[in-house]
């Protein structure tokens, strides 16, 4: 059995891209760092809705997340100002294959 | 020379019994360096299950813990799928006027209400629950 190593509510107040001096918005959890890229699962959240990987009408199989060794990255990207959204986010201590 | 076994807090904040192989340091190794690591985690899964009609799902908790639902599709009749029904990632499928579905926790984990996917095609499709003892509120 895996056990989750981090668990948590990622939010989308935070600037993920700066285009012609626009902020850009999104989801982005933060986790510890494992030493490799692990498995993680992102799924929207509103109060106590937990969805699948249904994200909105625009995103309805998912909001394209970046994993990376410490954070993952997605959702919908915002410019100006965060849209208020949040994730449940759990980190499994199983490597993501590498080439 | 390095600790290759600790028993207790290592560097991380991580408390168990951590073994090293030759030339690396229980105390400060990544967990991919590691030959053992046995750990109380985060949380642990408590509960799976199958769900194919909209209801209520006994949780019996005193708080609202992480849910995460996969939905199931059949893709019978597409070349390659001939074993029936199962879980699609991600799910719903990307098909015309896809609906997630959703799990909305109860009374502060004392039970769900889940609510299937369905696409303009049809619905509502099955899906798969996983309940982790980690809460949210």
């Amino acid at each position: 059995m895996s056990h989750a190593r981090a668990v948590g509510i990622a939010n989308d107040n935070n600037v993920i891209n700066n285009i012609s001096g626009t902020n850009i918005f999104g989801i982005r959890a933060f986790y510890p760092d494992l030493g490799y890229i692990p498995f993680v699962e992102l799924h929207k959240i509103s109060g106590t809705v937990v969805n699948d990987d249904f994200f909105n009408s625009s995103f309805p199989s998912g909001a394209y997340f970046q994993i990376e060794r410490t954070q993952a990255t997605g959702g919908t990207s915002n410019p100006g100002s965060p849209l208020g959204l949040s994730a449940l986010f759990a980190v499994y201590q199983i490597p993501v294959p590498s080439q | 020379m390095s600790r290759r076994v600790v028993l207790g807090r290592r560097g991380n904040g991580d408390v168990g019994v951590f073994v090293s192989p030759p030339g690396v340091d229980a105390f400060t190794a990544p967990d991919s360096a590691l030959v053992l690591n046995v750990t109380s985690k985060k949380s642990q899964l408590v509960l799976m299950g199958r769900i194919s009609t909209n209801g209520v799902v006994p949780l019996a908790l005193s708080r609202a813990p992480f849910v995460f639902l996969t939905s199931q599709y059949d893709f019978a009749g597409t070349i390659g799928h001939t074993l029936g029904p199962g879980p699609v990632r991600p799910s719903p499928p990307f098909l015309a006027g896809a609906v997630g579905a959703t799990a909305t926790i109860n009374g502060n984990g004392a039970s769900m209400s889940v609510t299937l996917a369905s696409t303009s095609g049809g619905g509502p499709y099955p899906a798969i629950y996983q309940v982790y003892s980690q809460a949210f509120t």
